[in-house]
């Protein structure tokens, strides 16, 4: 294998050759180095040397002497640029110089800590240093962790168990807390949206612990590329931080890919699937023996594809064994099984979500392709920089969808080449979430009167309610605990309603195979629904909605299930809007949603084959969402089903490129239409968040509405397709009356109503520059 | 200052998040007390409520505040149930045996503290201890103190005045609970350093009485369970106003919003009565193990298990040979022959320990297994013959495939097999040589 045999390859492949819009080479660079600061331990700096580290590259040394000097930072840099010396070293000295000295590290999950583990232990063993490091989670057995407790220099640890497990139980935990000097916080940006609400909300407990015990630590976050690093990093640990983003770590050659599948109906705006074209790109790369990853945003996706690419192989169980899928769902041992089995090799392709996108050791591929952009540039520089982090040269493929955001992706490379734009947005005053913060808080310490205001926005009116329930109990001034509960079990920092529903195998034996999140659970394993788990078929003989529990049996069939969401929607409350040509405001609104039925689309073809019907309960939802009119110029003399084409389509274009802004998943926002809204009177689409009390993605795109506009107008200005296709407004309802010239008009006239404030046309994010994105 | 729509909002917001559907908490814990009892359990006709504090207490002052304390005295001949106080005097010969490894041998019986606490949760910084019982004997009482924290802002005082008057920061008294280890003296601990002190609870020496009371009750008592033992071994009958453990942090917390005497007053009442009959069965295993009580119904037994945890084996074997003298039919009896049985065959008496295997062969399950696997070893490797060995482990074999699969193992059956090929071929050389 060879990856120039293999882009020789795709490159004269004739059922692909024309997909491939955009070849860039990113060169390898020269590493820039800094020197150690001073006062660092003799004995560290040997050992450091000794492992050929000579010299630390100048983001090395910038990062390392800010911590010493006691500054709070975020260090900005790309995957395998040696962020994690930034840490260690501090963390090492510390200890060396005080042996009472602790750190916490903080990993998004529980494999990325394993990992550190390996990385710190070769560092002490070389210098000498007496320094003992515990990984604290669910897997640490009962026995040891006391050692844990009472003997960790450095606990390694999520924010889950931080949360749950170290915080109400910090009198275990006097020695950490007392000697606490640094807490480390690795992959910065995936705490953003509700679970990073959730995280800054925890680290506000845990400084608040840290008074009590008498410690001040300092933070070391480390982030992957987005546009507000550093206004993330303070809204998490409520500091002013220093940035640090200047990589002096050399990088390997890479040939990134755009790849857009060719129009199957011009007309209609319709391309090759992005299933299709990423398995035919997967297959090519796996005949060239090129080790892959491949990437896809859904775990319906990776079924699908697994089965696919297990399809085209000769039919015998070894080299079913080769392609394996992987996400979220998958027990532990299965999991921990692929990762072995892809660094040993014997894994050929494993099509995976974004769970193996963070640093799971699965060693280096020679290749990896997205199937559709990932949603964010920083989770696709992380997902292409799966591929190469030996020397040899990587290949990256980003193979678009037919959406908006794709379409916006692949045929605007400055986006992902230039400066992110993206920001990773949090609301640690979410009422929902900082309400049930503040009772872990309240159980863990007393609260004082004068910690009131530290605590989040509501505190004084949650407080009261609390009382008067007599879940807490106020006397002098101080607020304490008065129940039985343990309030840190019943929240879970991932989800923003902890209720899942539980899949069960009917078996014989009957066993669990996952679990889903609620609301997705009303679309995905209603009644009659085909669920897919590893490439294999389940019917699901009944969902029991009061018990959270559906029943499954696997099947062999040709089709798959879709089910459509019924939704209603009322503004509760304005938070701010504005009025020109057009209205636009943001607030909270009351979500009403049904799902009502379901359609079998059969596989390969995708034709619809059936439907049926679902009989589940209406669900309701407060959240935050953005709002904006048809501007008045447009809808004069319009006939109705003229604005409820245009209404819609401005709806379909909005909610597919906020994403490009507000580095959240597609579906954390919907979108919702209404011709005559009650609120503003007029034709009116909305962009709602799918969790409880928003994140403020509301406020965000109230705020960037300019820029938002912008690139809704260009997407659409320079799609291809005659009159509106799933890339830009979505297709007509019947040939020829597409609505997109009117889509087109109403964001043109809405962008000169907002001429004066930022335009964030292409060709200002063109200028940004190419240098490339994290990775 | 938030507007009243917002703050209604806010308010059924958390409504909603406190009805959500809890993971698996027993349903006395989630429930108020639905009836206060009509008085506290020694009577008081007329109290008035709600009145905060506790009957015959004071208040007492520290450095940190004030709290709630009472003393109560207990001659040393007081009975709990039909358990006389007097039988603590053999307590202190028998702490090697009822703790072996407290390091406590040779203690004082006035060094015993005997602890118990009350607490708001089972763990977590949340849970507030506030209400602890400490007994001891001085000057021939049993003096019991109890220091009762009126309200969470009060637990600090009350730590306090616990530890200056245990001297615990000196290592002195030598604990007594009933599994303490595990709970009271790290939960103590922990609350200490929530005011930023230092107790010291958990180095103590300690003797947790869960333990050998475990040792002497199990399989006779349906539990371990203090009040299990209580009142089926000590007869006690506790008062109807006794307020059930699981629910003690519902009622204080009535308490706290109520102030009514009624919530505290059984709280504190049960915490006395933990402390008195744990004081009380300490006795009783005392005076057990001293030889100053006879044995009642599965007591030899429970003894004979205790003595030989403790590596007594002659005493021991004294009480397994009286418990299988005396005990009927039942597990208990099977327990104690095969126990005997091991004592027998240890000490070469295999003639003594043969009678008691031939009794456990016709009894169920994995006992009677056991007695087929003692005989043939016997009959095969010290009485050489073979036939007779062969014969019960065909016998056991024939029982162990028809029982039922929970007690005969493959790994039984496999073991059978293997000894039966032995024997097979050990009786075909005996015979060859025979004939020669």
């Amino acid at each position: 294998m060879s990856i120039e045999t293999a882009l020789a390859a795709l490159r004269a492949d004739p059922t692909l050759a024309d997909g491939f819009i955009d070849w860039r080479t990113l060169p390898s660079e020269e590493a820039r180095f800094g020197a150690w600061p001073r006062g660092l331990d003799p004995r560290l700096v040997g050992a450091l040397r000794a492992r050929g580290i000579e010299r630390p590259y100048v983001h090395q040394s910038a990062a390392i002497a800010h911590a010493m000097a006691g500054r709070d930072q975020v260090v900005v840099t790309p995957t395998a640029s040696g962020k994690t010396l930034c840490y260690n070293v501090p963390v090492v000295d510390a200890v060396a110089r005080d042996p009472a000295s602790r750190a916490l590290y903080l990993f998004p999950t529980k494999a990325l800590a394993q990992d550190q583990l390996h990385e710190l232990h070769g560092l002490i063993t070389e210098a000498g240093i007496d320094l003992k490091t515990f990984t604290y989670d669910g897997d640490t057995a009962p026995r040891e962790r006391r050692a844990v407790r009472t003997a960790g220099h450095v606990v390694i640890t999520n924010p889950d168990m931080l949360h749950s497990g170290i915080l109400p139980n910090h009198t275990k935990w006097v020695r950490l807390f007392e000697h606490l000097r640094y807490i480390v916080i690795d992959e910065l940006h995936t705490y953003r949206g509700v679970f990073g609400s959730h995280v800054a909300n925890v680290l506000r407990r845990l400084l608040r612990i840290c008074r009590f015990y008498g410690s001040d630590p300092v933070f070391i976050c480390s982030s992957a590329t987005i546009a507000n690093p550093g206004e993330l990093a303070s809204m998490l640990t409520g500091r002013e931080v220093e940035v640090v983003d200047d990589n002096g770590a050399p990088r390997g050659e890479r040939v990134i890919a755009l790849y857009n599948p060719p129009l199957v109906n011009a007309e209609l705006g319709i391309r090759r699937g992005v299933v299709h074209s990423t398995r035919a790109i997967a297959e090519r790369l796996r005949e060239e023996s090129v080790q892959s990853i491949v990437f896809t945003g859904s775990r319906h996706n990776v079924e699908l594809l697994t089965q696919y690419l297990r399809d085209a192989l000769p039919q015998n169980p070894t080299t079913a064994a080769t392609v394996r899928g992987y996400r979220s769902g998958y027990l532990p041992k299965e999991r921990r099984a692929i990762e072995a089995g892809l660094r040993s090799g014997e894994i050929r392709t494993v099509v995976a979500t974004n769970a193996l996108e963070l640093g799971i050791d699965i060693g280096g591929l020679d290749a990896s392709v997205l199937a559709g952009y990932p949603g964010t540039v920083a989770s696709m520089w992380q997902q292409l920089g799966r591929a190469g982090r030996r020397q040899e040269t990587a290949l990256g493929i980003l193979v678009a969808n037919n959406g908006p955001l794709d379409q916006y992706v692949v045929t605007h490379p400055e986006y992902v080449f230039g400066e992110s734009v993206e920001a990773g947005l949090i609301n640690p005053d979410n009422p929902i979430v900082a309400a049930e913060h503040l009772k872990c808080a309240v159980f863990e310490l007393p609260l004082e009167a004068d910690e009131l205001a530290a605590m989040g926005a509501h505190t004084d009116a949650l407080l009261e309610v609390l009382a008067d329930d007599g879940t807490v109990y106020q006397q002098g001034g101080r607020t304490y605990w008065s129940n039985l509960a343990y309030p840190a079990e019943d929240i879970s920092l991932r989800l923003a309603d902890e209720q899942n529903v539980v899949i069960i195998d009917q078996g014989p034996p009957a066993k669990v195979v996952g679990e889903i999140a609620r609301p997705a659970a009303m679309t995905t394993v209603h009644d009659e629904a085909i669920y897919i788990h590893d490439g294999r078929q389940y019917h699901v003989d009944r969902l029991d909605w009061t018990e959270l529990k559906a029943y499954i049996r696997p099947v062999d069939v040709d089709y798959y299930t879709d089910a459509h969401l019924a939704v209603d929607l009322r503004v509760l409350e304005e938070w701010d809007g504005e009025r020109t040509e057009f209205r636009r405001g943001h607030g909270e609104v009351a979500v009403f949603y049904l799902a009502t039925l379901f359609k079998k689309i059969k596989l390969y073809t995708h034709e619809n084959i059936g439907w049926g019907k679902i009989r589940l309960p209406q669900d309701d939802l407060h959240t935050g969402a953005f709002w904006v009119t048809l501007p008045d110029s447009l809808i004069e003399g319009r006939t109705r089903a003229e604005i409820e084409g245009a209404l819609y389509g401005l709806g379909e274009v909005l909610v597919h490129v906020a994403p490009l802004l507000l580095m959240c998943d597609p579906r954390d926002l919907h979108v919702a239409t209404q011709v005559r809204s009650p609120h503003t009177g007029a034709p009116t689409a909305f962009l709602w968040e799918s969790v409880p009390g928003g994140v403020g993605f509301g406020q965000h795109l109230f705020d960037q509405a300019a820029r938002l506009l912008g690139i809704a107008r260009s997407v659409v200005d320079e799609c291809p397709c005659p009159s509106g296709c799933p890339a830009c407004v979505g297709p007509p309802a019947a040939p020829g009356e597409g609505v997109k010239h009117l889509v087109l008009a109403a964001l043109t006239s809405m962008c000169d109503a907002m001429a004066s404030d930022v335009d964030a046309s292409p060709e200002v994010l063109a200028s940004a520059g190419d240098a490339a994105g994290g990775g | 200052m938030l507007r009243a729509e917002t703050r209604e909002r806010l308010r059924l917001l958390i409504r909603e998040i406190e009805t959500r559907p809890r993971a698996a908490a027993p349903a006395s814990m989630e429930r108020e007390p639905e009836a206060v009892p009509a008085r506290p359990w020694e009577g008081g006709d007329d109290l008035e409520v709600p009145q905060r504090g506790l009957r015959e207490a004071v208040r007492r002052e520290t450095d940190e505040g004030t709290f709630t304390y009472r003393e109560l005295r207990y001659d040393l001949d007081y009975a709990v149930g039909g358990q006389s106080l007097s039988e603590l005097e053999a307590l202190a010969g028998a702490i090697g045996v009822l703790a072996p490894d407290a390091g406590a041998e040779g203690a004082e019986l006035e060094s015993l503290l005997f602890l118990d606490i009350e607490t708001t949760g089972l763990g977590g910084a949340g849970a507030i201890a506030f209400l602890v019982a400490t007994g001891r004997v001085e000057g021939g009482a049993f003096v019991l103190r109890q220091y009762l924290a009126e309200s969470p802002a009060e637990e600090g005082a009350l730590l306090d005045a616990l530890i200056a008057d245990t001297e615990v920061e000196r290592g002195e008294p030598v604990l007594a609970t009933y599994n303490g280890r595990a709970f009271d003296a790290p939960m103590l601990d922990a609350r200490a350093t929530m005011h930023r002190r230092r107790a010291g609870f958990e180095s103590l020496r300690h003797v947790d009485l869960l333990m050998p009371a475990r040792a002497v009750y199990r399989g006779w008592l349906a539990s371990c369970r203090l009040a299990t033992i209580e009142s089926e071994v000590m007869g006690l009958t506790r008062p109807s106003a006794d307020v059930d453990g699981a629910e003690v942090p519902a009622w204080y917390f009535r308490y706290l919003r109520t102030g009514d005497m009624r919530c505290i007053e059984p709280i504190a009442s049960h915490n006395a009565i933990d402390v008195v009959s744990l004081a009380a069965l300490a006795g009783r295993l005392g005076a057990l193990v001293g030889g100053r009580r006879a044995p009642e119904g599965g007591e030899s037994l429970g003894l004979a298990r205790l003595l030989g945890a403790a590596a007594d084996l002659e005493s021991s074997k004294r009480w397994l040979e009286r418990a299988a003298a005396e005990l009927g039919p039942g597990d208990a009896r099977r327990e104690a022959l095969m126990r005997l049985g091991l004592h027998y065959r240890r000490a070469g008496r295999h003639d003594l320990a043969e009678p008691l295997w031939w009794e456990l062969v016709s009894t169920p399950g994995l006992w009677s297994l056991h007695a087929h696997e003692e005989l043939a070893k016997y009959y095969e490797h010290r009485c050489h013959d073979f036939a007779r060995a062969s014969d019960v482990v065909e016998q056991a074999l024939a029982l162990a495939t028809r029982a039922e699969p929970r007690f005969a193992h493959a790994r039984h059956i496999e073991a059978f097999r293997y000894r039966l090929a032995r024997l097979t071929s050990r009786q075909k050389r005996a015979s060859g040589t025979g004939s020669d």
